[in-house]
């Protein structure tokens, strides 16, 4: 089989009330990918791009408003029995809540390889070498509900792989993971792709990981596919994207002063702003940032704000995604 | 451990095929239990709360006469009997109306629904797994308030032929109360509160279909209203078999199986088509894992 996945105008949209105002909004937008067996295929997107719904329509979880698919072969709305047993799925958005957590660790991963048809005496050597390359086997006694976050994503994780199905939906699957623990799960996914062939569909918001794994990467936003090329062209992207941080404890006009550096003729656009209780982070896109930097200081200064710091940023996912956004819009 | 290690046990060969309904239906079983034990304040409190309410029924017979319950046809056991079975067969009704429901509640709750949902197993059999414990439990109930009335004085008729019309009765009681319960989580998966039908079902159910008093007492109206429930017909024909100790052969308990079996054949094809509707409309609306 050539691809693994493939989609076909794949579209869905939700219907929301609010006051009895119907709104339609469109999750995933007449998206056609495709995703060749044994591909390692990175998704990627600004929080509610479609990701997530475009992966649980895949799943059968969600069905579609128009448009079909075919996982491993068999139509996801014609076939879903045969889809169900083709993939293996880990899902980071529910942050390890979709275990149970008044069980122990074995007996989740039991649970759900007997749900996946494993045999016993399989399913246990499986549920062993899964506990321990997650670093578990002390613990796999314990109830779920005292496990850390990373623990219970570890657990996830083996669960997603106990059946060793042909393609792996995997939907964050380093979030709250510690640093080691991240680099070993990118290890274990690179050796299924490589070794056993897996086709992975990977979803991170980690650029670092993205470039290291996937050999193609496709970009979501709006429900779209705006870009579907190699990570490399992601790294080109970058290279164009200079970034400065600007860090201050207080200002009184603060809403004059982001306005103020937006209008600075060496600012492209202001990226984002966050706040928190002690001091306010503007990320702002620049020409260059060695320009900028001196610049935006002294116009901080002379507008009384109380700097902290004015820093070159690593350009990230997000930066591409609003450059992206904006060439659309352009 | 390293990498290939792992590799190594993950891709071992397995002989594909599905595993048999009830080892899945077992690992339910398993689950529940594991969860239900963790849960030790609650166990305590399902055992006290069914004897207390046995012991409460027993004190209120105490103060009552047997006249009118012989009247209604239920000739041995007094007021005591009658409210026994009522209450006892209370915990069948409770699992068919509830159980599917607050399976499907608790899947949602815990995060796991869209994840089991998505695994080889068929909808089907998933639903049947997470029934399967809630009727283990339902039954021990049942049978430890049975065996706390007779340890009080209850007294039942114990014959074969009795006691097999008992469980067809039963039967057919879960039956007709499961549509009302597939019914009802049909609608509690497209809008996601409350359950408005098992709670209207069980509270008119419990007042009009003779739990706990016989149903000729009630003023005409409520009477006639108490024939559209199920519950009348079970309770009725399983007081007679076990008070009167009358079988399939008499024709009261025929004509109380006939009107159980007329209402799952009206019944069935409509709650299974509105559960249908509601786990389409929660599939479109991306809203299966939502509470």
């Amino acid at each position: 089989m050539e691809y693994a996945v493939e989609t076909f105008d794949l579209t869905k949209i939700f219907e929301n009330k609010e006051k009895g105002v119907k709104r339609y909004i469109k999750a995933v937008d007449h998206v056609n990918i495709k995703v060749k067996t044994g591909e390692f295929f990175g998704l990627l997107g600004p929080n509610g791009a479609g990701k997530t719904t475009l992966i649980k329509i895949l799943c059968t979880i969600i069905l579609p408003t128009e448009g079909s698919a075919k996982v491993n072969g068999y139509d996801i709305i014609k076939e879903p029995h045969k889809v169900r047993s083709s993939f293996g799925w880990f899902h980071g958005e529910t942050g390890g809540r979709s275990l149970y957590w008044r069980l122990n660790a074995e007996d989740n991963l039991r649970f759900y390889a007997y749900l996946q048809n494993v045999p016993r005496d399989i399913a246990e050597k499986r549920i062993d070498a899964l506990l321990e390359f997650f670093e578990l086997t002390e613990d796999r006694k314990k109830l779920v509900k005292d496990y850390s976050t990373g623990m219970k994503v570890k657990v996830m994780l083996a669960r997603s792989l106990l059946h060793n199905p042909p393609i792996l939906f995997m939907d964050e699957p380093t979030i709250g993971l510690d640093t080691i623990s991240a680099v070993e799960t990118r290890r274990l996914l690179r050796a299924l792709n490589i070794e056993l062939g897996k086709t992975i569909i990977f979803t991170s918001h980690n650029m670092f990981e993205v470039e290291q794994l996937c050999e193609r990467v496709a970009i979501m936003k709006d429900g779209k596919i705006i870009v579907d090329a190699p990570p490399s062209a992601l790294r080109d992207m970058l290279r164009d994207i200079h970034a400065v941080e600007v860090e201050i404890r207080e200002a009184n006009n603060l809403q004059e002063v982001i306005k103020s550096l937006g209008g600075l003729p060496i600012v492209k656009q202001i990226m984002e702003v966050k706040n928190d209780p002690y001091n306010v982070v503007i990320r702002l896109q620049v020409e260059d940032e060695y320009d900028a930097i001196p610049f935006i200081a002294s116009k901080l200064r002379a507008m009384n704000a109380k700097v902290l710091a004015v820093r070159r940023s690593e350009p990230t996912l997000e930066d591409i995604f609003v450059k992206l956004t904006r060439k659309e819009t352009a | 451990m390293d990498i290939d290690k792992i590799v190594d046990v993950i891709s071992e060969e397995v002989p594909r095929r599905k595993s048999p309904v009830h080892r899945i239906v077992l690992s339910f079983i398993v689950r529940d239990l594991k969860v239900w034990w963790t849960y030790k304040f609650w166990l305590t409190l399902d055992i006290a709360g069914i004897i207390l309410f046995v012991v409460t029924y027993y004190l209120f017979s105490l103060i009552t006469t047997s006249q009118q319950i012989q009247e209604a046809g239920y000739m041995i056991g007094g007021y005591f009997t009658f409210a026994l079975i009522g209450i006892a067969f209370q915990q069948y009704v409770h699992f068919a109306v509830q159980s599917i429901n607050e399976s499907i509640r608790d899947e949602q709750w815990n995060g796991t629904m869209e994840t089991i949902l998505s695994t080889a197993t068929d909808f089907k059999i998933f639903l049947l797994g997470e029934v399967c414990f809630s009727f283990i439990v339902s039954s021990a109930l049942l049978l430890m308030s049975l065996f706390v009335g007779v340890m009080l004085g209850a007294k039942v008729y114990v014959t074969p032929a009795s006691i097999l019309s008992v469980i067809v009765l039963t039967i057919l009681l879960i039956a007709s109360h499961m549509d009302i319960g597939i019914l009802s989580t049909g609608v509690i998966m497209k809008i996601k509160q409350g359950n408005p039908v098992t709670w209207a079902f069980s509270w008119l159910s419990q007042l009009v279909s003779g739990v706990f008093y016989p149903l000729r007492l009630l003023p005409w109206f409520l009477e006639w209203i108490g024939r559209i429930f199920p519950l009348t017909y079970s309770l009725d024909g399983i007081r007679l078999c076990l008070q009167s100790g009358k079988d399939l052969t008499s024709p009261e308990i025929l004509s109380n199986v006939i009107s159980l079996l007329i209402f799952i054949i009206i019944a069935t094809p409509i709650s299974i088509y509105i559960f249908k509707k509601g786990y389409d409309a929660a599939r479109r609306d991306g809203s299966l894992g939502q509470y």
